[in-house]
């Protein structure tokens, strides 16, 4: 079995929570770093093997107020990585929380769902 | 405005200045200090001064939270302009700020007081004020000024401009160096170049200047410190102007000549029209090249074709380790207001300064 992956937040990174038994994975807080790929690469290998051995149904859990570019492209990844393990008929879904007043982490959110082959669901809090 | 290029010569031979034009907040005075620790403590000929750098800072602005004023009725906590410089061996403090011009006459025969006395008298003086119970409502009786008269141990620089019946502007300058030498240069010069850069900045609209490491961990104090002055700007859904200013100081960082010494500069303004913001540095002509074909071709395009860009961007791009693949420009064009603006000003051994202007 694939261990968690758990991450404290930091001043620029967020608080990451995989859990390949109940097959949740969140990304919650700030994604403002400026070495993305360092941050980013052991989570993109974590969901590589997860999609090998996955839980039964997939959760993606988002809850992220502040984006960089880099951070966008490397969550897309990951967001594509699973969008492959939907189509091979696994359950997965994906929740985009945001702020009713935040309209820019809503559009990005859009975006992203607009670019993808997986149920996408808008969560506003 | 005064072109971005200008301030850098004007400042080339600073490690470090932040000259910030605003409401002086406790998370603004968190993110000054920690930018000056943080270069102090990198620069092993400022070692000596370590101890005393924040120590100063944080009695200066404790001085400024007593006596200054806000510069509007709705601001809570006073407004300033307050650099802090390292050139060569030596931090310069220095603050500007509204006072009451009632409190001209006190603060003037402390401030001489302090700067006559010699180091074992400012010692007896601040033992005196210590031991004495008569603590004004403003609190510390003067400990505050003795106690940087004593760390710094040099005259104080000072001076006042009476604005009005009311108020007057209060101009302090102070010299920190790594050796206890007592030398009275400086402080004069401070002020002078205080006063200079103050007409500017106001002139300008500039709500805050940096000059110094764009790495990581200098990146995040000034961040901290911008995000918090917008806070108290009207406009307060400013989260893409966030956005973008982090792409430009990350953008500067990742693709600096010198991966060791990641210098750069920024200014942003806020006039009538909204921010702008200018960020500089040193690039060679083949990244010149590349940035004049890459901005000119996002600036001939419209909203629809930037979205296009980018999607086509985040699902294609190379990945490369420096991170976007170009993302960040894209999403600086999508979010800004208007075309991008540059310029590029040839320096020696081939190089160039690059001004980067975005609007928002």
């Amino acid at each position: 079995m694939l261990e968690s992956l758990y991450l404290e937040a930091t001043e620029d990174t967020p608080i990451v929570v995989f859990d390949a038994a109940s097959g949740t994975l969140e990304i919650t807080g700030r994604a403002l770093p400026e070495d993305a790929h360092s941050f980013f690469s052991p989570l993109q290998e974590w969901v590589e093997r997860y999609d090998s051995t996955p839980a039964t149904s997939t959760t993606v859990n988002l809850r992220i107020d502040y984006f960089n570019s880099a951070a966008t492209r490397y969550i897309f990844n990951i967001l594509m990585e699973l969008e492959e393990l939907c189509m091979s008929g696994s359950a997965v879904k994906v929740i985009w929380n945001y702020s009713t007043d935040d309209e820019m982490i809503a559009a990005k959110g859009e975006e992203l769902a607009s670019m993808l082959d997986i149920p996408f669901e808008m969560r506003p809090f | 405005m005064k072109p971005l290029f200008e301030f850098y010569k004007e400042l080339e031979r600073d490690r470090l200045s932040l000259i910030f034009n605003g409401e002086v907040t406790d998370e603004i005075t968190d993110g000054i200090i920690r930018i000056t620790d943080y270069n102090v403590n990198n620069m092993e000929e400022l070692a000596k001064m370590r101890k005393r750098v924040s120590f100063i800072l944080l009695e200066c602005f404790q001085n400024l939270v007593r006596h200054g004023k806000p510069s509007n009725p709705q601001q809570e906590a006073p407004s300033a302009l307050f650099s802090t410089r390292l050139v060569d061996g030596s931090n310069y403090v220095s603050s500007i700020n509204l006072i009451d011009v009632s409190e001209i006459d006190r603060l003037k025969e402390k401030l001489t007081l302090v700067n006559t006395l010699e180091k074992d008298k400012l010692k007896a003086l601040y033992l005196e004020v210590l031991n004495n119970k008569e603590i004004s409502t403003k609190g510390g009786a003067g400990l505050g000024l003795i106690e940087i008269a004593r760390r710094t141990g040099r005259p104080l620089g000072f001076d006042f401009e009476s604005l009005d019946d009311n108020l007057s502007n209060f101009y302090l300058s102070i010299k920190l160096t790594n050796d206890e030498v007592i030398d009275d240069s400086g402080a004069e010069e401070s002020i002078r170049f205080t006063k200079e850069f103050d007409k500017t900045v106001k002139d300008s609209d500039i709500l805050m200047i940096y000059k110094g490491d764009f790495g990581k961990d200098s990146i995040m104090p000034i961040i901290q410190i911008i995000e918090e002055r917008i806070k108290s700007d009207e406009d307060t859904s400013n989260k893409a102007f966030f956005l973008i200013l982090v792409e430009l100081l990350q953008n500067v960082s990742r693709h600096s000549l010198d991966s060791s010494q990641k210098d750069g500069i920024f200014c942003v303004s806020n006039d009538d029209t909204g921010y702008a913001i200018s960020v500089g540095n040193i690039v060679d002509t083949d990244t010149m090249n590349e940035l004049i074909l890459r901005i000119d071709e996002l600036n001939a395009m419209d909203a629809e074709q930037l979205k296009q860009l980018y999607k086509k961007t985040l699902r294609e791009g190379t990945f490369s380790d420096k991170g976007g693949a170009g993302l960040g420009l894209i999403e600086i064009a999508r979010k800004s207001r208007g075309k991008l603006g540059y310029e590029f000003d040839a320096i020696t051994g081939g190089k160039y300064f690059f001004t980067f202007n975005v609007k928002f």
